[in-house]
């Protein structure tokens, strides 16, 4: 079973080291998303090392945004090239091409997530100093979660007409308390350092399993017909 | 087909005569709780205990009908003790004289038990609510909640039965629900909205648990809808739409005990260790319930139908097209 999700993977790795399509989009996007920030504040002369607070809903919103583009390639790439069918073939079960493609997303969200805060650093001069560490542990478990019940709902989409503006009006609903909250409170106990960081990675790591275990009982009825 | 016409026709009369009743019972019998009106003619200033006892007449407002501000209220006139066991000291707030305003529960033996109590600035406006006849809303917004809750539990069911059993009908019943539920729940928001303005001074408040949860489970159901209205016909909708109404549902819990574990301002007046209300406002609130569920029924009945005749219509289409 975990083989099969990591050859799934594999082959995504694959694509994307030839055609480099989706990561271009997702750093483009990232990059855009950042400087429109940096633009919206521009009149007010925003420096991010005097009001923290605002580190972690800048992150997070450019992370979640790219981070839907990349979910919702991530099936539909499979589907117009009528790929899923082969997909299907394969001698492994229905979970581990969920798991696959959960891997393959969660890589390359984890490589918007480090562009995210270069890019952080670079428009707005912004230092992390020493919190650089426990800052990205907090965004691998906020991506972790995230991916989880995205790839998910980005399965389940694939088949609408209008599956990108889909796959957000139903995500999004579905991880307001359970990721997006947690992931920005805890970045801003990190940025900020002060608070406990233990409650909100507790409701991250939990709703990642939780998706995992629902992802388990309900993708295979997502693939069939 | 005949029976179908029956039932929506007992369904919309039900539905009509039981809102007429809620709607008539919730303005001339239910009480405006928690308001209980005090005077006080004497109280004991020195007394040190946890427990100040202040004796007060029961205040007459302005020529209201005491017996229809609160029921469980005693006669306007008679002297009863009340036991305060709120924050402060009521001796030092309220003196002979004054007209004090009591949040508690009336007890015959007891006298009452307040845990609020406020020195009326003027005494012709009752301060247990900023604003007791808005209060009123309570018996239409705590209903809607319900039966959106209900019909949400009703996806929650049809959609199981779909994903285990399959059948159109499993289907059709979930979808009807979901909008009538959608319905049902942005009443329940908008009407709760419509009280916090006039109670609490501002329509809504993002640090509410209970108004947040509840914004995430109009949110769900939103897309539910879109999931269904926004797709093609496509095989795999139903079943893609019954995963995401078992995933939705998860939201229904959530906003119902947020505001018992979470900081709320949200009043938790059923099902709750500080709720407290008076049997003639429980009836009134078990008829509102009845009420709306009658509502649901009727509405859940006619957008079957009308899913039914689509359904109909398209089969008939594809037909046709094959034909050709």
């Amino acid at each position: 079973m975990t083989f099969g999700a990591l050859r799934i993977a594999q082959k995504d790795l694959n694509i994307e080291l030839r055609t480099r399509e989706r990561m271009t989009s997702m750093v483009l996007l990232s990059l855009v998303i950042i400087l429109s920030f940096r633009f919206a504040f521009f009149g007010f002369d925003v420096n991010l090392t005097g009001s923290p607070e605002l580190v972690a809903p800048i992150l997070w919103t450019t992370i979640f945004f790219a981070g839907l583009v990349g979910l919702e390639s991530s099936f539909s790439y499979e589907k117009e090239n009528k790929y899923l069918d082969g997909l299907l073939l394969l001698p492994t079960s229905r979970f581990s091409i969920y798991l696959g493609k959960m891997l393959s997303n969660f890589l390359f969200l984890v490589v918007i997530d480090v562009m995210t805060v270069v890019f952080i650093i670079a428009f707005f001069a912004y230092d992390f100093g020493g919190d650089i560490l426990t800052l990205f542990l907090v965004l691998l478990l906020g991506t972790f979660s995230f991916v989880a019940m995205g790839t998910l709902i980005s399965g389940m989409t694939m088949s609408a007409r209008t599956r990108q503006s889909l796959l957000q009006i139903a995500l999004i609903p579905l991880i307001v308390f359970t990721v997006v909250i947690p992931a920005v409170v805890a970045t801003s106990t990190v940025v900020i350092g002060s608070g406990d960081l233990a409650p909100d990675l507790r409701i991250l790591g939990g709703f990642g399993i939780l998706s995992l275990l629902l992802a388990y009982l309900l993708f295979g009825h997502i693939l069939e017909g | 087909m005949e029976r179908r016409k029956l039932i929506d026709i007992v369904l919309v009369i039900l539905a009509v005569v039981f809102v007429s009743a809620t709607t008539l019972a919730a303005f001339y019998y239910a009480p405006l709780e928690p308001v209980d009106v005090l005077t006080v003619v004497e109280h004991e200033s020195d007394y040190t205990g946890d427990d100040v006892r202040v004796k007060g007449v029961v205040h007459d407002l302005s020529g209201q009908d005491l017996s229809l501000w609160d029921i469980s209220s005693p006669d306007p006139g008679i002297t009863i003790n009340v036991t305060y066991s709120g924050e402060g000291d009521l001796s030092t707030l309220a003196s002979d004289g004054d007209t004090v305003y009591v949040v508690g529960r009336y007890d015959p033996d007891d006298g009452f038990s307040a845990k609020e109590v406020e020195i009326a600035d003027d005494p012709d406006e009752p301060a247990g609510w900023t604003s007791p006849y808005s209060a009123k809303i309570f018996y239409f917004h705590v209903p809607a909640a319900w039966t959106s809750f209900l019909a949400f539990g009703v996806v929650l069911g049809c959609s199981i039965a779909y994903l285990l059993k399959g059948g159109q009908k499993w289907d059709i019943w979930a979808l009807s629900s979901a909008e009538v539920g959608l319905m049902f729940n942005t009443v329940a928001v908008i009407s709760g909205a419509l009280w916090a303005k006039a109670e609490w001074g501002y329509y809504w408040d993002w640090n509410d648990a209970k108004l947040f949860s509840t914004f995430v489970l109009w949110l769900i159901f939103i897309a539910y809808v879109a999931i269904r209205s926004g797709a093609v016909r496509h095989e795999s909708i139903p079943r893609v739409a019954a995963i995401f109404g078992v995933l939705g549902f998860a939201a229904v819990p959530i906003s119902f005990i947020s505001s018992r574990i979470w900081t709320s301002l949200h009043p938790n007046v059923v099902a709750s260790s500080t709720g407290h209300l008076s049997s003639e406002a429980g009836t009134v609130l078990m008829l509102g319930v009845l009420a709306f569920t009658f509502v649901y029924a009727t509405l859940f009945s006619r957008r079957t139908a009308i899913e039914r005749s689509v359904m109909e219509i398209q089969d008939l289409k594809e037909k046709l097209e094959e034909e050709e």
